[in-house]
């Protein structure tokens, strides 16, 4: 699979999101397309069937209507003058020999033709006698008449009356409905009988503007056609089952309007070619809409993919000189290849760098700060700027008083002992006032604080610091003197100023991170002037007005300054002004 | 006052009721008629035997049965000839095609929806009511009418009442204020009975109504017209399976649904299903004979979810009968 993919991995990876997006945008348009078109397709079939069943019905709605028009229409020329004045005109005999006479133009017993065709178009029209012979017939056309019509007989003329009779005559389907003219004493004159033979024309007639759908009449038991509306589509005897396959045949129903005796139904045909025309028109509409709109949204996402991976081509190479510059990680492995896996490459590199950088850091300040001082350096490496800066802090220095002379008189062992005990003690204190442990020099020891965390109450630190050390001073001397040993006074200086802070040393040497600057000697000076004023701590002014607000308000408690005037500094021009801080 | 002041109010009072109730009995039609009419036919005619359809092919008996009873009635027929080892063709249709099957003689035994008309009545041949079924009123299951009364119900479908605000629903509210689309199928008028039962002549008939020729249009065009009324049984109903699509109304406070209502008379329209065989010994067909007694005896146990009200009921119930022919309902 590896090997498979590798010429692929060697592509850029702008033109892999290209070509993977236009992948994944074609098999998902693939997918979409197939269930969408299956869907719509079933739904549009559905809807249209329902329509198409729809316009069935009012086909057979018109038939109905067309039917009931011959009914409606002789009973209207049953009531007109001119067919009553003429039949009295005639003076027919029951004795008479009939001979029939036919009528294609203008007929005397019936109104205008044309007038005739508005309600319905009738294709004879028969004029019977009181006997029921027909006297005088009117065809629309030259077809012949079945001769059953020209002397009905009881039955015939019984189910023909008040009604549209739909019954079979000479072996073809017929409408018949007549109505009797009688005088003004009810006696029957004659009877009007419309005759139609239901055939393809009568179909068509029965839907007025023809509209192109398929009507037929079926036999009752759906086996064949009987008649329809195009005999060239759907021709007389066609088997029903064979014209399944093409048609959709809707409503196959018995006709039951008046009276039929024909075992029929009547049925609308709809061509399922089409109904597939009409769906596959909407289907390839809508496909043609859909393949557009996923080539634009594919081309728009390869746009949108394009860019993202170009800014990630680019964070990467960035990321990758970075990562060469300060890793010294060989890259040959993975140069040329994957812009990925190299991308992970050099994260790996920096993830070292960084633990590497953080155990340095670690390392490096451990023995100046306490640990919680080395975790916020860690967390925030912006507040240990390690390079030469100018920062105002407060330095500390303390000693223990007399401890020169005191050193000579007693033995090493001891003399380490005691200081290291001092020591000890005072670096665990200005770590918990996290200050920054500088030096220690002979008996003294120097700290600071406001670097390389600056913190904005450096000075209050660096006075509680003080003030910690004093007691802890006292628990100290109570332990020597209950071991029997010497006890000593520990003289603490303060000052505030700025100072240059950084690693300074021999670089590759010995390297130490320390300030210098005049308040670091003004605070050493300081702290000497303890034994001059019998006082454990003094401060400078600058240090003092830092604390000040604090001793006032209380926040700083059981304290008490005492201003010590000014005094001469060695190495400084002006006097120093100075305060002894002195517990309550 | 004089004695002949009142003999003359009272002769008036009881002339003006007479009128009266003739007057209103003239609107619904006779549910029946003459029994002892016979069609004149033609000798020739009379002397034809009964010849089946050819597409039939052979057959021991063939039977045309009207669609509205042919579901119900069909599994006794096809149970007789198993029982019977008798080959039972069996058509079916309307009683138009009904009467024509009998009058071309291709059938030893056909059906009804109608009690018989005088065309009906060829030589020969004699009637069998096998039952009655309710003819529901049906509207649109979203019209809040639920009930009206026989009167309401014939002044509808004779277009005199022509809104549905003008007929209360079942709260006593009026119905919507739309026009009332009547639907009618006025089949078999030469027959008495169905909808004659409502108005006796189809020019009785609102002029404005829609007509239709066969019973799925009817329902259709009342299931999707929220303002259409029609008629039909609901065996047809249920059938075509449009029961949740349309309602029936109740007449007077009686439901169609329940043959109670019919079988006392109280429910005024309903369908007679009458069966016909021929009597002639030169047309009659032994064969048909017994599967004629077996399904008028037969009839009373087909499930009542058909709503065939049996003939054994109608007798029980006090209806009239001439031999095996329904000619009148109870005094």
């Amino acid at each position: 699979m590896a090997t498979v993919l590798e010429p692929f991995r060697r592509v850029s990876l702008t033109l892999r999101m290209v070509v993977l997006t236009a992948l994944v945008g074609f098999a998902v348009w693939a997918v979409l397309d197939y269930i969408q078109t299956r869907a719509l397709t079933r739904i549009f079939q559905s809807h249209l069937t329902r329509m198409l069943s729809q316009e069935a019905l009012e086909d057979r709605l018109n038939f109905d209507r067309y039917i009931t028009a011959h009914h409606q229409l002789v009973r209207i020329l049953t009531g007109q003058k001119q067919l009553s004045e003429y039949i009295a005109g005639q003076n027919w005999s029951p004795e008479d020999t009939v001979h029939v006479k036919y009528w294609r133009k203008q007929v005397p017993w019936l109104p205008r033709l044309s007038a005739l065709r508005t309600v319905t178009r009738p294709r004879h029209v028969l004029l019977l006698d009181a006997q029921g012979r027909a006297r005088e017939v009117y065809r629309s056309s030259d077809e012949k008449l079945p001769d059953v019509l020209l002397a009905p007989g009881t039955y015939l003329l019984a189910q023909s009356h008040d009604q549209s009779f739909l019954t079979s005559l000479d072996g073809n389907p017929y409408l018949i409905t007549a109505e009797s003219v009688t005088n003004a004493q009810g006696a029957v004159l004659a009877t009007l009988m419309l005759a139609s033979p239901i055939d393809d024309e009568f179909l068509v007639d029965t839907q007025g503007i023809h509209r192109g759908r398929l009507f037929a009449l079926v036999k009752g038991d759906n086996s064949k056609i009987v008649t329809s509306s195009d005999l060239e589509l759907l021709p007389a005897g066609s088997l029903l089952e064979h014209l399944k396959e093409r048609y959709i045949i809707t409503g196959q129903e018995f006709y039951e309007f008046g009276e039929s005796e024909l075992p029929i139904k009547v049925a609308s045909f709809v061509a399922i070619d089409e109904i597939e025309s009409m769906t596959d028109e909407v289907v390839t509409e809508e496909r043609r809409q859909r393949a557009m709109m996923a080539f634009v949204l594919i081309l728009s996402f390869a746009g949108v993919m394009t860019l993202i991976t170009r800014r990630i081509e680019q964070l990467t190479q960035r990321i990758t000189d970075f990562s060469e510059e300060v890793c010294y990680d060989p890259m040959e492995a993975v140069r040329g290849k994957d812009k990925l896996a190299i991308l992970e490459n050099r994260f790996q590199c920096l993830m070292k760098g960084v633990t590497h950088s953080q155990d340095i850091i670690r390392s490096m300040f451990s023995s100046y700060v306490s640990p919680k001082v080395v975790e916020e350096l860690l967390a925030d490496p912006e507040k240990a700027k390690l390079g030469a800066q100018r920062k105002n802090v407060t330095i500390l220095f303390a000693d223990l008083v007399g401890f020169t002379g005191l050193a000579e008189k007693l033995d090493p062992e001891e003399v380490v002992a005691l200081l290291n005990d001092f020591f000890k003690a005072m670096t665990d204190i200005i770590f918990k006032w996290d200050g920054t442990f500088d030096k220690i020099v002979g008996d003294e020891i120097m700290a600071f604080w406001g670097a390389p965390v600056e913190v904005p109450n450096h000075a209050e630190l660096a006075v509680r610091c003080a003030l910690h050390m004093t007691k802890a001073m006292q628990e100290l001397r109570k332990k020597w003197e209950d071991a029997g040993r010497t006890t000593l006074e520990c003289g603490i200086g303060l000052d505030t100023g700025e100072v240059l802070v950084g690693n300074i040393g021999a670089e590759g040497r010995k390297m130490d991170y320390t300030i210098i600057g005049d308040p670091v000697n003004t605070a050493a000076r300081v702290e000497r002037l303890t034994r001059q004023y019998q006082a454990n701590i003094l401060l400078t002014e600058p240090t003092f007005k830092h604390i000040e607000p604090l001793v006032e308000s209380g926040d700083i408690r059981r304290v008490q300054v005492i201003e010590r005037g000014f005094v001469k500094v060695k190495g400084k021009d002006n006097d120093v002004h100075i305060y002894e801080l002195r517990e309550k | 006052m004089s004695k002949q002041f009142w003999a003359f109010i009272l002769c008036g009072f009881a002339l003006t009721l007479l009128t009266g109730v003739a007057a209103t009995a003239q609107v619904p039609g006779s549910a029946f008629s003459d029994p002892t009419a016979v069609l004149d036919m033609p000798e020739s005619w009379k002397n034809q035997p009964i010849q089946y359809d050819p597409s039939i092919g052979k057959a021991d008996i063939v039977i045309h049965f009207n669609r509205q009873v042919y579901q119900a009635l069909r599994p006794l027929v096809e149970r007789f000839g198993k029982e019977n080892d008798l080959k039972i063709a069996i058509t079916r249709g309307t009683c138009g095609i009904t009467s024509g099957v009998l009058k071309n003689k291709r059938v030893d035994i056909g059906m009804f929806c109608c009690p018989p008309g005088k065309t009906d009545r060829f030589p020969g041949l004699s009637f069998h009511t096998v039952g009655i079924m309710p003819m529901a009123l049906l509207v649109h299951p979203e019209n809040s009418v639920d009930d009206i009364t026989f009167e309401q119900a014939r002044q509808i479908f004779q277009g005199e009442i022509y809104r549905w605000s003008d007929v209360k629903d079942a709260t006593g509210k009026p119905g919507r204020n739309v026009p009332i689309q009547v639907i009618t199928r006025r089949h078999c008028k030469k027959r008495p009975g169905h909808w004659k039962l409502l108005l006796e002549d189809s020019d009785l008939f609102s002029p404005k109504l829609q007509e239709v020729g066969a019973i799925p249009d009817m329902l259709h065009l009342v299931a999707s017209n929220t303002a259409a009324v029609g008629y039909e049984v609901m065996q047809m109903v249920r059938e075509m399976d449009h029961k949740d699509m349309v309602k029936p109304l109740k007449i007077d406070g009686l439901s169609p649904t329940v043959a109670a209502n019919v079988l006392s008379a109280q429910y005024p329209i309903y369908r007679t299903y009458t069966l016909s065989s021929w009597e002639d010994v030169a047309v009659r067909n032994p064969n048909a004979a017994l599967l004629l007694q077996y399904l008028l005896a037969e009839v009373e146990h087909v499930d009542p979810q058909y709503g065939i009200v049996p003939a054994s009921s109608l007798r029980d119930s006090g209806w009239k009968f001439k031999g095996n022919e329904l000619i009148g309902p109870p005094d």
